[in-house]
């Protein structure tokens, strides 16, 4: 279940046009998602509140063996976030809970991550901290907006008991490239990150005319100043939706060429209800493996008619599957261009529209294959959106670790609730050679339990 | 003080096995605080199979990923340790303090542990979630490293205190020297750096402090002597196996373990110290120790002291009943010597018996001349007229006593006699007054009923009754001493008897007088009980 802080902080990248799923960290934000989604411990009740337009405050209690709060504020200087930020009663559940990333293809001249605030780019700035009791630590957060390609993000940490730290994001995204530097006082970590984005291109090998695919590779480099080691990492990235079925499947491969570490993911929307993801790791050195699986099912509740943004008909547009509905009827009645899938073919020039269409009589067939790929896909993207998901159950479970991690979410009443547990075989507090062999385990023990509320007007 | 290696645990394999299993014990729990002291596997391979079960333990800044083993340990010889000074009684808070060298030679040492690869994934997972970073693939193995220590030397001079309840030791001098040899060569000169570089540490501050808890752990727990093998410490750990109570008694165990012969030793001295043992340990010597004399003894030492009264002490027995009259116990004459002077005094019936010898007279004067003239004052010889009636040989003594001391004398009313040569002249309420004792005086006033000196051609007929009378004294000492010992034997129940009462019942002690005595002893030592101050043997009492 995403924080409402968070789900303000999303909000706001929303609202200024910045998309997350562009950054390298995000590379592998869906098998992140299905796989180690987190697991509520103890019991946390947050009550957030949406005080004017450009305030927001959560209010936290938590009991994990001694009870803690937190107490968080944030501004925004963002016009017209009030419209991004739902409260729990209104929110989707896909919205409100981490799911499969859709990323849309980036097509050549086009800015489609924010069609609509493409022109008039405001510098905004968002301000965040939170307070916790009683430790007295306090986390703090700038993000600010100076320009429409820039983000600066400045985290840092106060705390008596620990070290502070301050972590500084410096982030360009141009839409084919993110690049990102990073400097962090802890033990002076340094580090660059980037992500390229293939531009959609025609290709011989491409049989489907109908191309929302889209390439990523990207590559990360850090080194810790105070400690002298690096890491480093690239990943390939690639989505795409089935040609025949229409249902949209995310394929990454990671390399560690440091430590030799390779992990592939594969995860899948098979249904609308029904997200599937798998993982394998492999060590070259130390010739180790693991094998994950993470699923997700989503549980659909009453078509809600009195929903208050309404659910749009099925429309011509390029739907980004996580965007919110309201998002949409923004960019509803926005430009022609949202329409069109395949950039590709008229590289970016409104003027060969009229070409593609004076050639729909000489290229019938094929053209009448786009349609009917481009309306399947459009179908079940569509019904993901419409859907009133109710609840979803997650679980995810690795061979090497021997746990079995599960997750419900749903809402109740305007709460939204989060309950979860993890069974994990093997002690985890014993070191590994000094386990007994005779505590193989022979049945999982739950390691975590908890269940998170969460009430936001 | 004794204490001895056990070196059968040091020749057997049993010691190196002891060793092995205390250092993985002690690696592991420093390392972790939860560890649950699981004896470690033998081999390095079951230890890597169990990683590749379970990697990724609990998030820690820790750079192993998991227990430390120590597979290999030898000790091919004995450790030495050689005890350079002793200090029984050392400083008030210590028992005991001791000055020792520990060496040891081609020892070996091995060490398995795995370490994690990926630094950066440490410091990542450490920090906060919110500021840190999230790093794609960061992902690590585990790389096993085995350290290997050959020949090591050690010596050490080192600074041993036994407290009330632990065993505190300070590392002067160390000296240790070893080959290293790690798996990982690239970490080879790195890790061997750092380890000499924090020797001085483990030596000044981590042996010292593992040392003390370890002690006190013993102390505390009372965990049985038997196996005290390898460590310096046993003697103070026998002397205080027990320190639930503040005070330590000493087991029969741990006096089989204590050599009887310093046991015995130690025993006299303490006993003859204390003033309460009237036993003479040994006969006819007048001090086990050389250049000292006891004083239990010293009535011997007096017996062989020139004197008139030394030669005839048959007549000072004959007394006895008077000066029971006194209140005073028949061996007073001689238990008491140590106040009381010998007087250079013939008794009352030696001279009515005419038994004395005046040769013999003649020659304890003159050595008594021989012995205490320093100074060159020469000896006045005085004409002693022979066949005058009234005239008599005066015996003279010397006359140390305070005037108002009340030490009995043998009263001899017949004789009169004049200090001649003192400056002033001490009238004692006794009529027997000391003369500078070379001096052979005439008194001036004499009685009637004194008997003329025999003629030395008399004196044949006497023989010199010197040495019998010991033997007799003792078995008067033997009867006082039984009597005095069962009273502190009811003294001592009363102390200890919650305790121990069944530790000092009779019969036992009739079984074992000796090492009952120096049980005694040691608690009178130990906890500076003052036996002989505070319980005045009968002898001192009224």
């Amino acid at each position: 279940m995403i924080d409402y802080m968070e789900h303000v902080l999303r909000s706001f990248e929303q609202c200024t046009g910045w998309d997350r799923d562009n950054s390298y960290e995000n590379v592998t934000a869906t098998s992140e998602n299905l796989l180690n989604f987190r697991v509520p411990s103890g019991v946390k009740f947050q009550v957030s509140n949406k005080s004017t337009p450009n305030t927001f405050t959560t209010f936290e209690l938590s009991n994990n063996k001694v009870i803690n709060g937190s107490l968080a504020y944030l501004y925004t200087n963002c016009q017209g976030l009030e419209n991004y930020v739902s409260t729990s009663r209104d929110i989707l559940l896909q919205e409100a809970s981490e799911t499969y990333r859709q990323i849309r293809p980036l097509y050549p001249g086009h800015s489609l991550r924010n069609p609509g605030k493409a022109k008039g780019f405001e510098p905004s700035s968002l301000w965040y901290g939170r307070m916790y009791y009683p430790t007295s630590t306090l986390e703090a957060m700038l993000v600010s907006r100076s320009s429409a390609q820039t983000q600066f993000v400045a985290k840092c940490i106060s705390s008596l008991a620990n070290a502070s730290v301050l972590t500084l994001y410096w982030q360009k995204d141009s839409g084919q490239n993110c690049q990102e530097w990073i400097a962090s006082t802890n033990e002076g970590l340094l580090g660059y990150r980037i992500l390229h984005n293939f531009v959609g291109s025609q290709s011989k090998l491409n049989t489907s005319l109908y191309n929302d695919s889209s390439l990523s590779v990207g590559g990360e480099l850090w080194f810790g100043v105070l400690n002298t080691t690096p890491a480093c990492s690239t990943t390939l990235r690639y989505c795409t939706h089935s040609a025949n079925t229409g249902k949209p499947l995310t394929l990454t491969l990671s390399w560690n060429p440091l430590f030799g570490h390779v992990s592939s993911t594969y995860s899948v929307k098979t249904s609308s209800g029904a997200t599937f993801s798998s993982k394998y790791d492999f060590n070259l050195y130390s010739i180790e493996s693991n094998l994950s699986f993470g699923c997700d099912l989503w549980r659909r509740g009453n078509i809600k008619q009195s929903s208050p943004h309404g659910v749009k008909p099925p429309s011509g547009s390029n739907t980004n599957f996580p965007v919110s509905s309201k998002e949409e009827n923004q960019r509803q009645p926005g430009s022609k261009e949202d329409s069109p899938m395949f950039y590709h073919l008229m590289a970016g020039s409104t003027s060969s529209q009229k070409l593609i269409e004076d050639l729909n009589v000489t290229f019938a067939s094929s053209l009448q294959k786009l349609t009917k790929e481009k309306s399947t896909i459009q179908r079940f993207e569509n019904s993901l959106i419409d859907a009133n998901f109710a609840s979803v159950w997650k679980f995810s479970t690795s061979l090497r670790h021997k746990n079995l991690r599960i997750l419900w979410e749903g809402k109740y009443k305007g709460f939204l609730i989060s309950a979860g547990a993890e069974f994990t075989g093997a002690p985890l507090e014993l070191p590994s050679n000094l386990a007994g062999e005779s505590k193989t385990p022979a049945l999982l023990r739950p390691g975590k339990l908890g269940i998170q509320l969460q009430y936001s007007t | 003080m004794s204490f001895r290696f056990n070196k059968g645990a040091f020749e057997d394999n049993s010691f190196n096995e002891q060793i092995r299993e205390a250092l993985t014990n002690a690696l592991n729990s420093k390392t972790q605080s939860s560890s649950q002291a699981v004896p470690a596997n033998t081999t390095n391979s079951a230890a890597t199979d169990e990683v590749k079960q379970e990697t990724r333990g609990p998030k820690r800044l820790d750079i192993l990923k998991s227990g430390i083993s120590v597979s290999r340990v030898n000790f091919p010889s004995t450790p030495q340790l050689e005890i350079l000074d002793l200090d029984v009684s050392a400083q008030s808070r210590s028992l005991l303090k001791g000055i020792c060298k520990v060496s040891c030679k081609n020892a070996m040492l091995e060490i398995n542990t795995e370490i994690e690869a990926n630094l950066l994934l440490l410091y990542t997972n450490d920090g906060p979630s919110f500021t840190t970073p999230r790093l794609i693939s960061n992902d690590s193995f585990t790389v096993p490293i085995t350290m290997t220590f050959n020949q090591i030397e050690l010596e050490a001079i080192t600074n041993i205190f036994v407290k009330n309840n632990s065993v505190g030791i300070s590392f002067n001098d160390v000296n240790l020297d070893f080959d290293f040899d790690c798996s990982i060569k690239l970490l080879q000169s790195s890790i061997e750096k750092r380890l000499k570089g924090s020797m001085e540490t483990v030596f000044k501050e981590v042996l010292p402090s593992v040392i003390f808890s370890m002690s006190q752990r013993w102390f505390t727990h009372g965990e049985s002597t038997s196996n005290s093998t390898s460590d310096d410490k046993s003697a103070g750990k026998q002397i205080e196996s027990h320190s639930h109570t503040p005070r330590t008694i000493l087991e029969d165990c741990d006096l089989e373990d204590l050599s009887p012969a310093n046991m015995l030793r130690l025993s006299t001295l303490v006993s003859s110290r204390q003033s309460l043992s009237l036993n003479p340990t040994a006969m006819n010597t007048l001090s086990t120790i050389p250049g000292c004399l006891e004083r239990q003894n010293l009535h011997r030492f007096n017996s062989r002291i020139p004197a008139l009264s030394n030669f005839y002490p048959n007549f000072y027995e004959a007394e006895s009943p008077h000066l029971k009259a006194f209140g005073r116990s028949v061996s007073t004459n001689v238990i008491g010597a140590g106040k009381q002077e010998h007087h250079n005094t013939l008794p009352q019936r030696v001279l009515e018996e005419r038994t004395y010898d005046l040769k013999t007279i003649a020659s304890v004067q003159s050595r008594i001349f021989e012995r205490s003239s320093g100074d060159s004052t020469a000896a006045r010889r005085r004409k002693i007229k022979m066949g005058k009636k009234s005239k008599s040989n005066k015996t003279q003594s010397q006359d140390i006593e305070k005037p108002g001391s009340t030490v009995a004398l043998p009263t001899s009313p017949s004789l009169e006699t004049l200090a001649v040569s003192t400056p002033e002249v001490l009238h004692s309420p006794q009529p027997t007054t000391a003369v500078q004792s070379p001096e052979l005086l005439a008194g001036n006033s004499e009685s009637d009923s004194i008997p003329t000196l025999v003629l030395p051609a008399q004196a044949d007929h006497y023989t010199l009754p010197v040495k019998p009378s010991a033997p007799k004294l003792n078995l008067l000492e033997e009867a006082h001493y039984l009597n005095r010992k069962r009273e502190f034997q009811k003294l001592r129940t009363s102390l200890y008897s919650p305790i121990r009462s069944s530790r000092f019942n009779s019969n036992k002690e009739m079984e074992r007088p000796i090492l009952e005595h120096k049980g005694l002893s040691f608690v009178g030592l130990t906890h500076g009980l003052n036996w002989g101050s505070e319980d005045l043997p009968p002898p001192y009492r009224g």
